[in-house]
């Protein structure tokens, strides 16, 4: 049986920052050109300025420029792309955005739209696996909006519950309920912010499980049904929901709890009729029980960990499915190296509650080495505005084994030197040098009891050296002639900052 | 006799620097004395070598450890980065001939509201020349979906207004100029 391929003769990559990076890079190695799209804040982007072409798509609001159907159609209609890749966020999981691709005749480099709505729907997809096996956390199997329905089902369950809201995540809407008598007002208040969230109140009720490990499955599957996993990743480590430090291979697994969860995981692919790259998610409680929680359909942030220990291009193998290739590999090919940790870094000043830091990258350094890996969106001298999702860059690491990982990851970020905007570089290094990390103790509470609140601290040598560094520098520039100060928000300037020291070594 | 102490004098060359760190003042003192440099912080004195490296990047040699330092920078704010932190420094005690660096408030009647934090302004609800009470809103800044609202820390009259109604501003850039006015 002859099964057609196709070529990719340009892909449009429809996001922006250092997944847009790493999609053209991908491109450029396989031959393929690139078209980015930017908005106007991102006029001299360092992803736009990496493909072969560039649209801009409108002004800075995400739902005037990467949310913007029309003009980035648009963009693939008038530079001839062929596919179209979504990265991560966006569009990336938005099913009438698949179909509109596949109506013109672009290839979506992801799943079907049919695959994304069915996964997307978090209720439906908890039927869809429970009906073939795969154990769900144990809750309501409808959305509801009767607040009746919710009290016989939390009796059974028992509490605590969580409600959660259907249409949407990120712990929108999200309330825990220790008792029934907290039951009715709950619902409520879920119900008033999943409307204003996503326009559909739908609520739903699960157990609660407290504070469990969060481990995911990335799988690869391609049109010909063939699935594979590339084992998982950890990531426990979340403030509000949001991921901040993963690893691959998780502490919790062992072998056999290992290949178990991978056995769901691609059940839970084949259920769903889900193709190209897409992680599963798990809960897992103290007892080592495993539930599924819902499959996350794109290409993730944190991939970089599997493809450093799993020795697979990622991006490379999602090219190749969107041709309609076979997946060059079965499930016995794929074994894993090492330990790799990834540590992503916000444009957040962790000292003032992660407030978001915006501005000019006045310098930029980049962490090197043998096993260190950067994946970056910034230059010296770049923008970052304020409209988008805060995150610059993520450094990753792999090396033998967890203690190494470990070290080389402080070694990392040590080097790693971003100055002219607040950072959480310095919050990532009190994570990985805590003690708890170090023994493997990372569930979803780990920010709040070790680490959260965070304050600067200062020590007094370090403080004898910027003192001296900035002592050194203005007496510098006192001596030298007046320069024309660089305004803050300068255009392209080839003379990007002024100082330096000339102090005569000894 | 007097000569000497000349001589002795001529090849002493002392400057002193005072930055601030957050909200805290840090005095230290350059000092040259016949080829040596040293630094004084907190009434120690450390001995320094600087090998410039680049524009960016100092080797800096203090009390017998060398680390490399980053620094970058605008005016009298100083981006100072060492082993992946980095440090926010504003030299004080100068004046301002950089239009572009913050305003540090050194002065009681200076009542001029900052934006806490980089992003958009969405109204400004005075004119130059209005007097305000405390507490009184005087601006409004949007970032990711946050408003702050800016109020008056006291009773002021409006000098200057210094950004516009969808202009973007930094964490610390001077949106209105308020003077204190003493209560009649």
């Amino acid at each position: 049986m002859k099964t057609r391929t196709r070529k990719l003769k340009k892909v449009l990559v429809a996001n922006r920052g250092e997944i847009a990076v790493r999609v053209i890079r991908a491109c450029r190695e396989a031959g393929i050109p690139t078209v980015a799209v930017y908005s106007e804040a991102d006029d001299r982007a360092l992803h736009m300025q990496m493909a072969d072409q560039a649209v801009c798509i409108g002004p800075p609001p995400p739902v005037e420029s990467y949310l913007n159907v029309d003009a980035i159609v648009e963009a693939a209609r008038r530079t001839g792309a062929a596919a179209v890749h979504p990265g991560y966020g966006f569009l990336s999981e938005n099913a009438p955005f698949a179909a509109r691709c596949e109506r013109e005749g672009l290839i979506f480099i992801g799943p079907t739209a049919e695959a994304l709505s069915l996964v997307g729907d978090k209720v439906a997809s908890r039927r869809t696996m429970s009906k073939a096996g795969i154990p769900i956390i144990p809750g309501m199997k409808s959305k509801g909006k009767a607040p009746g329905r919710f009290t016989a089902e939390a009796k059974k369950i028992g509490y605590p519950v969580l409600i959660k809201a259907s249409a949407g995540g990120g712990g929108k809407g999200m309330v825990v309920v220790n008792s029934s008598r907290e039951l009715r007002q709950a619902v409520e208040a879920s119900m008033r912010v999943a409307g204003g969230a996503f326009g559909d109140a739908s609520v739903y009720l699960e157990k609660y499980l407290p504070a469990p490990r969060h481990v995911e499955f990335q799988i690869l599957a391609d049109t010909r049904g063939h699935v594979v996993h590339l084992y998982e990743r950890e990531c426990s480590i979340q403030r509000r929901h949001q991921k901040i430090v993963e690893e691959t291979p998780s502490v919790a697994l062992d072998d056999t709890l290992r290949a178990r969860m991978g056995e769901a995981a691609v059940a839970a692919v084949k259920a769903s009729g889900y193709t190209n790259a897409g992680t599963v998610e798990f809960l897992l409680d103290r007892e080592g029980v495993f539930y599924f929680l819902e499959v996350n359909a794109r290409l993730q942030v944190e991939h970089p960990i599997t493809e450093l220990t799993a020795g697979v291009d990622l991006v490379h193998q999602q090219l190749r499915v969107a041709m309609g290739k076979r997946l060059p590999f079965e499930q016995k090919d794929i074994v894993p190296r090492g330990h790799a940790i990834e540590c992503r870094i916000y444009a957040e000043d962790p000292a003032s509650g992660f407030m978001p830091s915006s501005g000019r990258v006045a310098y930029l350094k980049e962490p090197g080495g043998p096993g260190v890996r950067h994946d970056c969106g910034i230059y010296s001298g770049c923008q970052v505005p304020v409209q988008y999702d805060p995150i610059l860059s993520k450094v990753i690491v792999w090396a033998e084994d967890r203690q190494a990982a470990r070290h080389r990851m402080l070694s990392a970020l040590s080097e790693t030197v971003i100055l002219g905007i607040q950072t959480t570089v310095p919050f990532l290094q009190d994570v990985i040098a805590h003690p708890e990390f170090a023994a493997g103790n990372t569930h979803t509470d780990f920010l709040e009891k070790y680490l959260l609140p965070w304050k600067e601290t200062i020590d007094k040598r370090t403080l004898d050296v910027i003192l001296t560094a900035a002592a050194l520098d203005a007496d510098q520039r006192a001596r030298e002639p007046q320069r024309a100060p660089a305004g803050r928000r300068s255009s392209f300037s080839p003379w990007q900052t002024g100082g330096g020291w000339r102090i005569g070594a000894h | 006799m007097s000569e000497e102490i000349d001589s002795i004098m001529a090849t002493i060359r002392k400057k002193d620097y005072r930055f601030v760190i957050g909200e805290t003042m840090h005095e230290i003192t350059l000092i040259e004395q016949s080829g040596q440099s040293y630094v004084r912080i907190d009434g120690r004195e450390l001995e320094i070598r600087a090998l410039p490296v680049s524009q960016h990047c100092l080797s800096l040699t203090l009390d017998g450890r060398t680390v490399t330092v980053y620094q970058a920078g605008e005016g009298d704010r100083r981006y100072i980065g060492v082993s992946g932190r980095q440090f926010v420094l504003q030299e004080a005690g100068r004046s301002s001939a950089d239009p572009g660096s913050p305003r540090v408030q050194d002065s009681r009647a200076d009542a001029s509201l900052c934006s806490p934090m980089p992003g958009q302004v969405v109204k400004i609800l005075v004119s130059e020349g209005d007097v305000v009470d405390k507490n009184q809103t005087v601006a409004i800044v949007e970032a990711m979906k946050m408003e702050n609202e800016l109020r008056a820390s006291c009773r002021a009259r409006v000098k200057k207004i210094s950004a516009q109604a969808g202009g973007l501003v930094d964490a610390g850039e001077v949106i209105v100029e308020l003077e204190a006015e003493e209560k009649r």
